[in-house]
């Protein structure tokens, strides 16, 4: 594995130890909570699209959005933006280019930013996807989750393969050159061969990055039912475990670098937006059910898109609830991103943050896995092995108060 | 106070026939509390007899009544615990009465507690008031019920008095039938002072509080008193009774019921059913007393974490001040660690001991499956008494092995003989008696091992049933039996708190079940689990858990954050229950698999 870090050790990215000469750096995010369809397997927070309460959300988001530039803005630089969903996609074009237009008025953007919106195939046109990169856009995220037919329809996918390839080759088209795709794996009834010919569909598009979720049945999705009632079953944990392998190794010899648990990346091209939240960053989220991270408090937006609203016309905030962990829950979180990170995370960076010895804290589990082959240190980080990686959920438990 | 003025009696019913309510609905009806201050069965104070609904310990209350003539009589009610687990209760809350009032169901009839209640009754010659209960429901049977009073148990059913105690109807019959029917105390108030003690506990700011009958004599703040089984003296400093509250009174005299606190600083210093007298002016002959419950079940108690060692320590200690009848001592476990053997009078004396030390002394606790005790004789003719499976390889030159048995009874609607016959075989039991109460109820008994009634048998009984079985034990002795010691042992290693002693013939079917149980019970580790079921060196069954080769979420971005860390954190409070051992982690549940081995 290439272990080039993916931030530079010396920049501190905690928010802990402030300098005061540098504005720190801070991450947005924009949810988008309408789809054009609910899929069998999304606990995401999305809705239907409502063409009555569209508008009305967007203008809610600019209202939250002011009202945090006032309190945040001075002293942070933002260095990703995220719009996310739900499908951003089915929004108006000119509704998205006037949130970022917003952003970009209400916040200090770097000028090297990141800034990334998710489209699903078959939502967006070729001169659309040209005014956002216009706007300002410069990087795409393509919900694309298979290129097999037989798949998409299991899935419960709106769209078909040639909408696919056709969404990306415009997105090229438009002058994206930072291209993430999403893929899904685990679907039931998927071999090895069939999985592999997925990697190799998406590795023709030559995407900067990609991710490949195991497919996981959530709490009260529709799959959740079906599993429930025999209608719907697994691979075995054998088979997922023989997937995930083949993704390492068909992505990793075609040159993408494995850098967190689903994703991979050309060197340089890492979601930059994403490693924010995995090294338990501050960012800002802005929309319904959107978390924000800031200083060590975390809160989160109000669910339903007609309640944030509401809420938003009301006080111009629509928190629904707020959290700031004691010290050892705080450093189990971010033991927990951390860990999530190919590269693990820097014991150095921990111990300014948390202002305590990391050896004293958690000496003894680290040596306990370490003896089991599932943690190593090196160049003083903790990083999973690669045993570890496969019982990721298992190692961070240790660490969890 | 006028003897001929007082009357004593308990009420004795089985389990949810109504004792309580009835209790609650006298202490009403004599304005003993107003209805404001009722909470639901006031007699059944600690909040763990609330939730289950059963009494455990016994409690008295001293309540006025002026009848239909304008006669004033005090009562003094003695209630009683309501389980076969405390049966020896009952029996000495008996011994301070003249009469009972026996509650039975009239919709379920005579129930196998009934039966042993009676027979209790009848030992003490006491009076029986039958009170048929629950006569507002639909389905209740009055004249049956009274036909199985007569026909099985040869009460005078004349004398019943017919109730829903939860309406409020027939409790004035009621107080009026113990005015009429039961008996007033004789004794002599001349005599010296002679009295029965019949329950104790440890109140933290009174220290020991005694429940007294005098029998004789009477009793005054400031005599200087006697024991006689413990050879103890103390000055009575306070005499009372509880109305419920408790009432300070200057003297008790014979025929009186109350309570005594005399500056007795342990428990253990006050024997149940001892004689009191007067340490200047003693009695001659103490009354006969009666036999000590001992400890029945046993099972291991051991904290999760071995900091918390001298916390169960302490909780044990503090617990035995209130219940002399449960029995602790330090025992070391090579898997568990540190902990104790603790004896219980059943399994639901267990599992309160149990809840308590979990809910009022916040211990984490590791209960091992309950084994009843056995005699084990060795070649020259000495004998041991084994509590701990685990022990048995200490014992040499074992020549037999012997356990106790007991005779059960079985009260079941008569379709379901032949599934207690399949279940009481399985458990070794022999039928000794059988019995039509009428021409769809059978009353069944058998001796059966008691090994076999603490693994899970009411539970099974009940299910196999619908639930219509009803079931009493009493103790009958030991005899010798053909036993083995089953061992578990995980990845090759002996876990000796999981060992239990069985029958022979059973021994496969059991070692096999006990594997496969385990095989569910324990999580999946990082590492295969093999499961071994041995007798001596010989495996008779083997199971595996598969080790856990991939467990990583898929997926964590902003909004997951919160969600997935109070996710991990549940996983790890659970992780932070179980005990390891070696290397494997294991839950509760695993140490209590031979517990469900025979369900089917």
């Amino acid at each position: 594995m290439n272990q080039k870090m993916l931030t530079d050790p010396n920049e501190n990215v905690s928010g802990g130890n402030v300098n005061t000469l540098r504005p720190q750096p801070l991450g947005l995010y924009i949810h988008i909570p309408y789809c054009i369809h609910k899929c069998g397997y999304c606990d995401f927070n999305s809705h239907l699209i409502d063409q009555g309460e569209m508008g009305a959300y967007v203008d809610a988001l600019l209202v939250e959005m002011d009202h945090y530039a006032q309190s945040h803005s001075s002293d942070r630089e933002v260095q990703t933006l995220f719009l996310g969903g739900g499908t951003p996609t089915t929004l108006p074009i000119p509704q998205l280019v006037r949130i970022l237009e917003s952003a970009e008025k209400n916040f200090c953007f770097a000028s090297n930013s990141e800034i990334t919106f998710e489209a699903n195939p078959a939502t967006i046109g070729q001169n659309q996807l040209k005014s956002l990169r216009q706007a300002g856009y410069n990087r795409i995220s393509v919900g694309v989750q298979s290129f097999n037919k037989t798949e998409l329809t299991l899935l419960d996918r709106a769209h078909g393969v040639e909408e696919i390839h056709c969404t990306i080759d415009r997105a090229r088209g438009a002058g994206f050159d930072n291209l993430s795709l999403d893929l899904i794996f685990a679907i039931p009834g998927q071999t090895l061969e069939r999985w592999e010919d997925n990697l190799r569909l998406a590795l023709d598009k030559n995407p900067q990055h990609l991710s490949t979720y195991n497919l996981t049945i959530e709490p009260e999705t529709a799959f959740w039912k079906l599993q429930s009632r025999g209608k719907l079953t697994m691979p075995n944990e054998e088979h997922q475990l023989a997937l995930y392998r083949r993704t390492l190794e068909v992505l990793e010899s075609a040159g993408l670098r494995h850098y967190e648990i689903s994703n991979f990346a050309r060197p340089g091209r890492e979601c930059r937006h994403n490693i924010t939240y995995w090294q338990n960053g501050n960012s800002l989220g802005f929309g319904a059910g959107a978390s924000s991270f800031l200083d060590g408090t975390r809160h989160k937006n109000i669910n339903l898109p007609a309640r944030y609203i509401k809420e938003i016309n009301k006080q111009r905030t629509a928190v629904e609830s707020q959290e700031s962990l004691k010290p050892r829950r705080a450093m189990g979180e971010s033991l927990m991103l951390g860990l999530r990170l190919l590269e693990g995370i820097s014991i150095q960076q921990f111990e300014e943050r948390f202002q305590t010895s990391f050896d004293q804290a958690f000496g003894d589990i680290v040596s306990s896995l370490q003896k089991k082959d599932l943690v190593t240190i090196e160049q003083n980080r903790l990083r999973l092995s690669e045993k570890g990686l496969f019982l990721a959920d298992s190692v961070i438990l240790e660490f969890i108060a | 106070m006028n003897q001929r003025r007082i009357r004593n009696f308990s009420i004795i019913a089985h389990i949810d026939h109504g004792k309580s309510t009835l209790a609650d609905k006298l202490i009403l009806a004599t304005g003993g509390l107003q209805k404001r201050e009722m909470k639901d069965q006031v007699l059944d104070s600690m909040d763990l007899e609330r939730e289950r609904g059963i009494t455990i310990k016994a409690q008295t209350v001293r309540l006025q009544y002026q009848n239909d003539k304008g006669e004033k009589y005090t009562f003094n009610m003695i209630d009683t615990p309501g389980h076969v687990d405390f049966t020896y209760e009952v029996s000495r809350s008996l011994a301070a009465c003249e009469g009972v009032l026996l509650v039975v169901d009239a919709t379920q009839g005579i129930q196998a507690q009934t039966i042993a209640n009676v027979n209790l009754a009848a030992k003490n010659n006491l009076a029986i008031i039958p009170v048929i209960n629950k006569i507002d429901l639909p389905s209740a049977n009055a004249d049956s019920v009274k036909e199985q009073l007569e026909d099985i148990l040869q009460i005078e059913s004349d004398n019943a008095v017919l109730t829903s105690a939860k309406e409020g109807i027939g409790i004035h019959e009621v107080m009026e039938a113990v005015v009429k029917h039961i008996p007033h105390p004789i004794g002599d108030t001349e005599k010296p002072f002679k009295g029965l003690l019949f329950d104790s506990w440890y109140d933290s700011y009174r220290g020991v509080v005694v429940l007294i009958r005098v029998v004789e004599g009477s009793v005054q703040v400031g005599t200087r008193i006697h024991f006689m089984a413990n050879s103890t003296e103390f000055v009575v400093e306070e005499l009372g009774a509880f109305t419920p509250a408790p009432v300070r009174i200057q003297s008790l005299q014979a025929g009186e019921v109350g309570y005594l606190i005399a500056g007795i600083k342990q428990l253990d210093q006050t024997k149940i059913g001892d004689t009191i007298t007067d340490a200047s002016r003693p009695t001659e002959i103490p009354l006969p007393g009666y036999k000590e419950a001992k400890p029945m079940v046993f099972s291991g108690m051991y904290p999760i974490t071995g900091d918390q060692y001298e916390l169960l320590r302490d909780a044990l200690k503090k617990l035995k001040l209130n219940d002399a009848s449960f029995t602790y001592e330090p025992e070391t476990s090579q898997a568990l660690g540190f902990g104790f053997r603790c004896g219980f009078l059943g399994l639901l004396h267990m599992e309160i001991i149990r809840e308590r030390l979990e809910r009022e002394y916040s211990v984490d606790l590791l209960t091992t499956a309950p084994t009843v005790i056995y005699q084990i004789h060795s070649v020259d003719e000495s004998t041991v008494l084994l509590d701990n499976p685990s022990k048995l390889k200490e014992i040499r030159n074992i020549d037999h092995m012997e356990e106790p048995y007991v005779l059960g009874t079985i009260i079941v609607p008569e379709e379901f003989i032949g599934t207690i016959m399949v279940l009481a075989r399985e458990r070794r039991g022999v039928q000794t008696k059988m019995e039509y109460l009428n021409p769809k109820t059978v009353l069944l008994q058998y001796e059966l091992p008691f090994g076999e009634i603490v693994l899970d048998f009411y539970d099974q009984l009940k299910s196999s049933t619908k639930g219509y079985a009803s079931f009493d034990y009493e103790f009958l002795d030991f005899r010798t039996s053909n036993l083995a010691k089953l061992d578990i042992l995980l990845n090759g290693e002996l876990v000796d708190a999981l060992s239990v002693i069985v029958h022979k013939d059973k021994a496969y079917y059991q070692g096999r079940e006990l594997a496969k149980k385990l095989k569910e019970k324990i999580p999946r580790q990082m590492f295969e689990v093999v499961i071994q079921a041995a007798i001596g060196s010989k495996v008779i069954a083997r199971e595996s858990i598969k080790a856990l080769r991939k467990n990583v979420l898929a997926k964590c971005y902003g909004g997951d954050i919160t969600r997935k860390r109070k996710l991990l954190e549940k996983q790890k409070a659970g992780k932070k229950k179980m005990k390891l051992v070696g290397k494997v982690e294991i839950p509760q549940e695993a140490f209590l698999a031979v517990l469900r081995t025979d369900g089917k």
